[in-house]
């Protein structure tokens, strides 16, 4: 168990060079630490910043964006979508 | 009685409509908005824009944003004006004013805790910052030591190699990246090369020097450590394009605040490629990061489905 858990955070420092994509554990919301107050719907840089590579929504699990933050985000990216700022799919 | 609001109206004018056309539309809306007891504060032309999808065969549209302040009733009417306006392609009406005083009481707050803990440890801020940039300077030659002779080379092609076989672009991207850490200082003459041809490859850098940060956790100091060797070279290579001096310095910034510099950091170069190009390729080095992050979590999901 600790030991799969070794394995995602510590893949590449072991220098085990497995290709298991970055195994970050980010555990910092990226939002507050950067001090953004108001997740604004127009910002498409950052929103554009926060979708999978397909155009979905990042999960928090992956992000690490606090409960806050992902709902604000989530809204201001919906918003966004239906302005045709942030695509629907991303291909 | 009825209280005034703040909204934010957004409408995305069809291509086929000139400037003309548009600030006519602007000037009806204003009139409809005062008919119905609002007004419009501020008006905010951001011009031909590509939009992300098609609507109606059409690939890009003239965005307005306009703030406007009224009563609620004010929306539901002009919402119904707005939908006949056949010369738009979307339009959307938040209210904003409870929002933007939420962010305002925050920032208010973090202001003023901040001039109270500055206020505080006026005298005290000096000593503490000592002390925290010196065990970070002995421990990168102690602890990585051995795969790190050259330490900051060493500590770029590692991630550099990892990556290799996910981004075709980082192979080039090793390249700079080993230039820029071997002069642990870029000065501007060699580094300045590598960087014009790598600005937008020196971005795959950067990301991954940030799984840097996580990977040597099972001991504290050393992660500090690693995370300030390796956003170096990273940094300089970002800073390099604007100046060309500061590799020095935020590589002792990082130590001090081992998680949230570096990734900060990594983060503001990731964006700043992703804006230069503006429409399809700012899509790709956008999601890179993050398609390269989260690939292990991509692939969990899908098999979720």
């Amino acid at each position: 168990m600790s030991d799969d858990r070794d394995d995602r955070r510590g893949g590449r420092g072991g220098g085990r060079g497995g290709r298991r994509g970055g195994g970050r554990r980010r555990k910092v919301c990226r939002y507050c630490v950067d001090k953004v107050d108001y997740i604004d719907y127009k910002d498409v840089r950052l929103l554009m910043m926060a979708l999978a590579e397909r155009g979905k929504i990042q999960p928090r699990r992956i992000s690490g964006t606090c409960a806050k933050c992902q709902r604000k985000l989530t809204t201001a990216i919906k918003r966004a979508r239906q302005l045709a700022l942030v695509p629907y799919v991303l291909d | 009685m009825s209280e005034t609001r703040q909204y934010e109206l957004v409408y995305v004018v069809s291509p086929e409509i000139a400037d003309e056309g548009v600030t006519e539309l602007h000037e009806r809306i204003a009139g409809i908005v005062e008919q119905l007891g609002g007004s419009i504060d501020k008006t905010d032309n951001w011009g031909r824009r590509r939009l992300a999808y098609e609507i109606d065969r059409h690939r890009e549209g003239t965005y307005v944003i306009e703030t406007i302040t009224g009563p609620g009733s004010l929306v539901t009417e002009l919402e119904r004006r707005l939908r006949v306006m056949e010369q738009l392609l979307r339009h959307l009406i938040v209210r904003v004013d409870e929002d933007l005083r939420k962010a305002q009481r925050v920032r208010d707050r973090r202001q003023s805790r901040q001039q109270r803990r500055l206020a505080k440890r006026g005298p005290a801020a000096a000593p503490a910052a000592e002390p925290a940039s010196e065990p970070a300077a002995p421990i990168p030659a102690t602890e990585p030591a051995a795969p790190a002779a050259a330490s900051a080379s060493v500590a770029a092609s590692e991630p550099v190699a990892s990556a290799a076989a996910a981004e075709p672009a980082s192979v080039a991207a090793s390249e700079p990246v080993a230039s820029a850490a071997a002069s642990s200082e870029p000065p501007a003459a060699p580094a300045s090369e590598p960087v014009a041809s790598a600005a937008p490859v020196s971005e795959p850098a950067a990301p991954v020097s940030e799984p840097a940060a996580p990977v040597t956790e099972p001991a504290p100091e050393a992660a500090s450590s690693a995370p300030a060797v390796s956003s170096a070279p990273a940094s300089g290579v970002a800073e390099a394009a604007d100046t060309g001096e500061p590799a020095a310095e935020p590589a002792v910034a990082p130590a001090s605040e081992p998680a949230a510099a570096p990734a900060s950091e990594a983060v503001a170069p990731a964006s700043e490629p992703a804006a230069a190009p503006v429409s399809e390729p700012a899509v790709a080095p956008a999601s890179e990061p993050a398609s390269g992050a989260d690939e292990a979590g991509e692939k969990a999901e899908k098999t979720d489905e």
